[in-house]
């Protein structure tokens, strides 16, 4: 799986947090789109919970424009797709040294120790799973104009 | 597909012994309640003490917990129940049994005691026992913080009892979330009878999927086709709360234990579009669509603070309709209070209900009490649940639920409806012979959701159910024609759905177009790469509820004399509502028994015969010394 859409097309996600429902039907299917398992672990989406505000936070890549995450990488292991705006991760590059991570606004990139691999949102090839499955409403396509 | 593994947790020794759970075991009963029920039937005998270090406390995932599926978040506990004193099988939400997957188990069997409170720690393999004195007096929250806290993990599920536990209450809960409760049956008492706090886990492993592709493919179209269903849209808007409008309508909603008029006009005070003043968004447990019920908070006024998720359809009738108190907020209140000491709502209130209609009918005085027991009082219902849990004066009593009735007068018992001395609600039972027949034969005592059989009373063409059941079915409740057919049917769904660890209310019974057998056949090809036909689910489906029956037998409860409803039913017709006048026949009621006995291959006793059990494969698994 690359971050090359199909399509080519730029895809925004709008998160709305408190509609999320702590289902994790975005995780799991993330998981089982990309990595053929269900492992939460292994999802470019995640859900945090903030049970003091009882709320469940989705935290997915937003595209941002410049990208901290690429700015920061020391090895320049990470790029952004100009046409998607996707982070594209050279895993041979990367080191593991979680700059990215600490410079992600959004906690929208995590690092798998046990895997030893970066873990960002590539939009599923152009169709996102966690937007397909989300029925909450916490999840959806920012239409285009 | 992956087997899991079983946990024999010895607390004497703090000893732990793991195993793959045997795969003859998953083709024989699935997971979660049916592989449960195996081990407990193998486990036990009729000389255990419920709340003695001997009970088996089990936990089971499903064979597909957190595998796509309908509502897969879902685990079964179970033990000998310390509140009617035969089997207790407790279904829990939310996102513990998935993490307990995730950590590569499908069963914990606890057994023995600790010598002092401790909390279990399960981080994929490594299961440590902790000491937990710093969490004992604390509530079901604050235990789960406070154990993520510590072991700084967020991530961390933990499944915790409150004071109620601790004080062996015999309706205690074990709650994991805000609201998400292993309730009725008391598995709470149990896991406090063990003093064990909680059990905390933390799970990072695969869960395999034979046929990714064709999985996401399937289950995409089949979550389209659900969410596109009229019932599950008001599920995900109000949850269980919907059945009240019919119910205060009808007039079935029992007020004051059924001595009360229906609420009427007043009732609208607890009608479901109450919770949008105090809900934040919807709750979902683990791998659910629906989402169900409402995180809410409430701002003002004297319950202002209260934080939880809920309400559900029971804690409007235990604090609601049944006390005759018509405030939203007030049960917004109840319902954090008992999720917090870790009560189960429905017992607590059907035994609050018991001690102010024995107050009000001069059977028990305020020298028993200390205080008038008044319906439509709050400080009553308050009082008497601070009562329960610290098991104080007359709450000591009621905390012993069924057994209150060994320490209150002899005039007591005909004011509480039991089934194998374990609490039931009427709920039709006196209109409709097809639930009375459900009541009566369900393997946990009195309890709707092994076999309700909701559909009769939506008005559904006779020839769908014709097809569902594969039978001539008399469409109208209040005939017996085919009833006994119908309520095996549901049962051996129920029995299916539960160990495949999926939830019942997005099963066939709540539409008849929900997912049934055929559906669940097909992701259990797709996710666990296992062919199992329809007719095999359902000779599982048997199989299971069955065992149970024989582990009823084996407690001297499992016989047609067992297999009785509260004497009321028969001799008091319903006084209000829709359905006033109604009695139970007894002799309708009888011939149901022999047709259902018939039917399930028991002999006219209600005992398995030797060819059924024969025809099943049902024997005791050899757990050997794993104890010892």
């Amino acid at each position: 799986m690359t971050g090359k859409l199909s399509t080519g097309q730029r895809l925004e996600i709008r998160v709305d947090t408190p509609a999320c429902s702590g289902c994790r039907l975005c995780e799991m299917m993330c998981s089982l789109y990309h990595e053929g398992v269900v492992n939460l672990e292994k999802a470019r989406i995640r859900i945090s919970d903030n049970y003091a505000e009882s709320l469940y936070e989705p935290h997915i890549c937003q595209l941002c424009e410049p990208p901290d995450c690429v700015a920061i990488c020391p090895q320049g292991a990470l790029t952004q797709d100009p046409e998607t705006g996707v982070i594209v991760v050279d895993n041979e590059l990367c080191t593991g040294c979680i700059a990215c991570v600490e410079a992600c606004p959004y906690d929208a990139i995590r690092w798998s120790g046990e895997l030893e691999r970066l873990f960002v949102c590539d939009r599923c090839g152009g169709q996102p799973l966690c937007i397909q499955f989300c029925t909450s409403g916490a999840l959806g396509l920012v239409e285009a104009g | 597909m992956q087997t899991g593994k079983i946990a024999y947790i010895n607390l004497n020794k703090k000893a732990v012994v793991m195993e793959d759970t045997p795969r003859d075991w998953q083709l024989k009963y699935l997971g979660a309640r049916g592989v449960n029920a195996y081990l407990l039937y193998s486990l036990v005998d009729a000389s255990f003490d419920p709340l003695g270090p001997e009970n088996p406390l089990i936990f089971g995932t499903g064979l597909l917990t957190a595998s796509p599926g309908f509502g897969s978040g879902r685990l079964d506990v179970t033990a000998l129940s310390p509140e009617c004193g035969n089997l207790g099988s407790s279904n829990i939400g939310g996102q513990f049994g998935a993490e307990l997957k995730f950590a590569g188990f499908d069963h914990l069997v606890i057994r023995g005691k600790s010598d002092v409170p401790v909390y279990i720690l399960i981080r994929n393999d490594d299961i440590q026992i902790r000491d937990a004195r710093h969490l004992w007096g604390k509530d079901t929250w604050e235990t789960q913080v406070a154990i993520k806290e510590e072991n700084r993990d967020e991530r961390m599920k933990v499944a915790a009892i409150g004071p109620a536990g601790e004080n062996l209450v015999r309706y205690a809960n074990i709650m994991t979330g805000r609201k998400d409760a292993a309730g009725r049956f008391g598995m709470g008492a149990v896991m406090g009878s063990k003093n064990v706090k909680a059990i905390a886990v933390r799970g990072t492993k695969d869960v395999e999927i034979a046929h990714p592709k064709e999985l996401l493919a399937y289950y995409k179209a089949e979550i389209d086709r659900l969410m596109a269903r009229k019932w599950t849209q008001a599920f995900s808007r109000y949850g269980t709360l919907n059945l009240v409008v019919s119910m205060n309508e009808w007039g079935t909603a029992s007020t004051r234990n059924e001595q009360g008029p229906p609420m009427g006009e007043r009732g609208r005070a607890l009608y479901p579009q109450n919770i949008d003043r105090y809900a934040l968004g919807m709750s979902s447990c683990f791998g659910c669509v629906v989402h169900c019920r409402h995180r809410y908070v409430v701002k003002e006024g004297p319950y202002a603070g209260t934080r939880s998720e809920g309400p559900d359809f029971g804690t409007l009738a235990a604090f609601g309709y049944n006390p005759d108190i018509p405030d939203f907020e007030f049960v917004l209140y109840c319902n954090d209070v008992c999720n917090r000491l870790g009560l189960d709502v429905s017992d607590s209130g059907t035994m609050i209900g018991l001690a102010i209609e024995l107050y009000q009918g001069g059977i028990i005085g305020k020298q028993d009490v200390g205080r008038a027991l008044e319906w439509g009082d709050k400080d009553t219902v308050l009082s008497m649940l601070d009562a329960i849990v610290h098991r104080d004066g007359l709450g000591d009593i009621l905390a012993d639920g069924p057994y209150a009735l060994n320490r209150l007068p002899a005039e007591a018992k005909q004011h509480l409806a039991l089934v194998r001395n374990a609490i039931t609600g009427e709920m039709g039972a006196r209109a409709y012979p097809g639930f009375a027949l459900a009541r009566a034969v369900s393997t946990l005592a009195g309890h709707i959701h092994r076999n309700h059989p909701a559909l009769s009373l939506m008005r559904i063409p006779g020839e769908v159910f014709d097809s569902i059941y594969g039978t001539h079915i008399d469409p109208d409740p209040t005939s017996p024609v085919g009833k006994a057919v119908v309520i095996r049917w549901h049962e051996l769904l129920n029995a299916v759905c539960d160990s495949l660890g999926f939830c019942r209310f997005q099963s066939a019974m709540n539409s008849p177009r929900a997912p049934k057998f055929e559906e669940y056949s097909q992701l259990i090809s797709l996710a666990a790469g296992l062919d199992m036909s329809v007719p095999k689910l359902m000779e599982i489906g048997e199989r299971i509820d069955t065992t149970e029956r024989l582990l009823l037998g084996k407690l001297g409860v499992g016989s047609r004399q067992d297999d009785a409803l509260p004497e009321r039913w028969f001799t008091e017709p319903v006084p209000h509502g829709a359905q006033e006048g109604a009695a139970l026949d007894r002799e309708v009621f009888e011939q149901l028994l022999d047709e259902y006995y018939a039917l399930r291959g028991w002999d006219e006793n209600g005992i398995p015969t030797p060819e059924t059990v024969e025809r099943l494969g049902i024997t005791e698994a050899e757990i050997g010394d794993r104890w010892l």
